[in-house]
């Protein structure tokens, strides 16, 4: 049995691919499509809550900051480049090639702009407590407090207010919304803004943790989407219950069994898509 | 030149195959080897010599002479391979500290080592020493990744050459290399310590300029070879005599000698060494 602290990493992990998971889910629900940019998304809140912080701005009020400003980047990402391409005759696949060709537009810029050599933060929350067996430095407690509130405030948006119900309407049924007044156009951008923001919180949360350098984004966007896929495209619950399975396993395996970690995890994902192919809480195809 | 003749392998493996006329591989396995001597030097209650690597080197001829050449000594170890953009290792910190590991050997990944500097201590192993295979680039930027406490106490190549206590260094290499740094801090505006240019740059163009006066030749690879092989040469790392015969194939390796830094007070400070000599 792996010692608690490898179950705690897993959890600490899994926050993270959550978080991404959750914004990838939501505007794969409304726009129909894959962010391959969620990932640099994250990385370049990690960069904007880097420059907050050391600028003097509290670390709270910092990934406040680097949510709304790379949410307003993915607003306008959305403006200029999905809804051109999301629409007849172009689609999904346009859409696809030209945010994976945008990963490396934004690795590039953000190494231009920001340099290659990794940055840290490693003294915002230092000190740790001791849980017995192991040590859990405040950090990462933070980041499963911060994962909590996060999902939380989603889950209140989503059930109790207009906007929340305005995204729900257009997910099930955008004629139908559409008649009753609601703009699928609007609520798109908004869904983009949201996802881009959790995706800029996770990097900005995780910085004082890992480094931030332009290439970060790229596992935990591999993982988030992992975990969807587990949980099921277009499920919330899914995207949730994939990104603990995720996260908790990889922790797990590569404590059991080192390297061998990234084969097995994978071959577990292609596994339960084998048995269940619509994921864990996905609607089986018709 | 019939064909190139490449002084420098920039890092890692290099492959005799493709690289007929490599002549020097850097690092190469004699200079992590006497970076492990002079670990087990540094610290005799070592336990279990960890090792940690990326899977990109897995397999690969360096690797294989370590684990033999360390063996040999009856040096204890265990090696670990991380995937690539590993940025959790919880895992590994893990199962070193199972295994007795009190001393980690990281093999040359900047970004891996500061992220495994940093989770150890914050896990509460503040005691397993960790080693990269390497100088520190940027001390400033060990301190704002891994944190003032957890970068205490890490350790790391050390090429200042008037540093060396058991490597004897003629004076015009020393003046050279610190003419070298003083100019690079002049052009950055800021102190420059990295001893990683000061050494292994100068150390292996020495080595090739004196192999071309002595074979009377700057493009007859050949003969070049023929002049390394069996050779002694001076250099900013001391005197040393090439091995005659063929290693790993055509190229000819140059180690270092394993001088090792610790982080004391935030500053690099003299740790231990081990010279070149014959590996067993």
């Amino acid at each position: 049995m792996p010692p608690a602290g490898i179950w705690v990493d897993g959890l600490v992990q899994s926050c993270i691919y959550m978080t991404m998971a959750f914004g990838m889910v939501l505007v794969f629900s409304i726009l129909g499509i894959l962010n391959w940019t969620h990932g640099q998304f994250y990385m370049l809140g990690a960069f904007v809550l880097y420059y907050a912080v050391t600028a003097g701005i509290p670390f709270p009020l910092g990934l406040l900051v680097s949510g709304i400003v790379i949410g307003g980047l993915g607003m306008l990402f959305e403006r200029i480049i999905i809804k051109p391409l999301n629409t007849p005759p172009y689609g999904a696949l346009y859409v696809t090639v030209a945010t994976l060709a945008l990963i490396f537009f934004f690795e590039g810029a953000a190494g231009l702009a920001f340099g290659l050599l990794p940055k840290g933060l490693a003294t915002v929350l230092s000190g740790a407590i001791s849980l017995g067996s192991f040590d859990i430095t405040y950090q990462r407690l933070a980041v499963i407090i911060f994962t909590l509130v996060v999902m939380s405030a989603m889950y209140f948006v989503l059930s109790s207010t207009k906007v929340g119900l305005a995204i729900r309407a257009v997910a099930q049924e955008p004629v139908a919304a559409s008649l009753y007044g609601i703009s699928a156009a609007r609520v798109s951008v908004t869904v983009m803004g949201i996802g881009c923001a959790l995706a800029a919180m996770a990097g900005g949360i995780i910085a004082p943790v890992h480094s931030v350098e332009p290439f970060m984004g790229r596992i935990p966007m591999i993982m988030s989407l992992l975990a969807i896929v587990i949980g099921g495209l277009g499920s919330l619950t899914g995207a949730i219950v994939g990104a603990i399975i995720l996260g908790v396993l990889n922790s797990v395996i590569a404590y059991k069994i080192s390297f061998w970690s990234e084969v097995v995890l994978f071959m577990l994902v292609i596994i339960i898509l084998l048995v269940r192919p619509q994921g864990l809480f996905g609607a089986a195809a018709k | 030149m019939r064909q190139t003749l490449c002084p420098l392998v920039g890092g890692g493996a290099y492959d005799p195959k493709t690289m007929p006329y490599v002549v020097f591989g850097t690092p190469s396995y004699d200079e992590y080897v006497n970076a492990a001597f002079a670990l087990v030097e540094a610290f005799p209650d070592y336990g279990v010599l960890g090792g940690l690597d990326c899977t990109i080197s897995k397999g690969g001829p360096g690797w294989i002479k370590v684990e033999e050449t360390l063996d040999k000594a009856g040096i204890k170890h265990h090696t670990e391979w991380f995937p690539p953009g590993t940025t959790d290792f919880a895992p590994f910190i893990t199962r070193f500290a199972e295994k007795g590991c009190k001393v980690v050997m990281v093999a040359g990944w900047v970004g891996e080592y500061m992220m495994f500097l940093k989770q150890r201590y914050e896990m509460g192993y503040k005691d397993m020493k960790v080693f990269c295979s390497g100088p520190f680039v940027s001390l400033d930027m060990y301190k704002a990744v891994c944190g003032v406490d957890a970068f205490e106490g890490a350790i790391g190549y050390y090429y200042a050459p008037w540093e060396f206590k058991k490597t004897k260094v003629n004076p015009k290499h020393i003046e050279q290399c610190r003419e070298a740094l003083q100019l690079a801090s002049q052009k950055t505006g800021k102190p420059y310590e990295y001893t990683g240019e000061i050494h292994w740059v100068p150390t292996h163009f020495s080595i090739l300029v004196q192999a071309m006066q002595k074979a009377g030749t700057v493009d007859d690879p050949d003969a070049i070879m023929k002049a390394i092989r069996g050779g002694t040469f001076d250099t900013p790392v001391g005197k040393w005599t090439m091995s005659g015969e063929k290693t790993y194939g055509s190229p000819i390796v140059f180690g270092n000698p394993g001088c090792l830094c610790i982080i004391k007070g935030g500053k690099e400070v003299y740790l231990s060494e081990h010279p070149m000599e014959p590996l067993p």
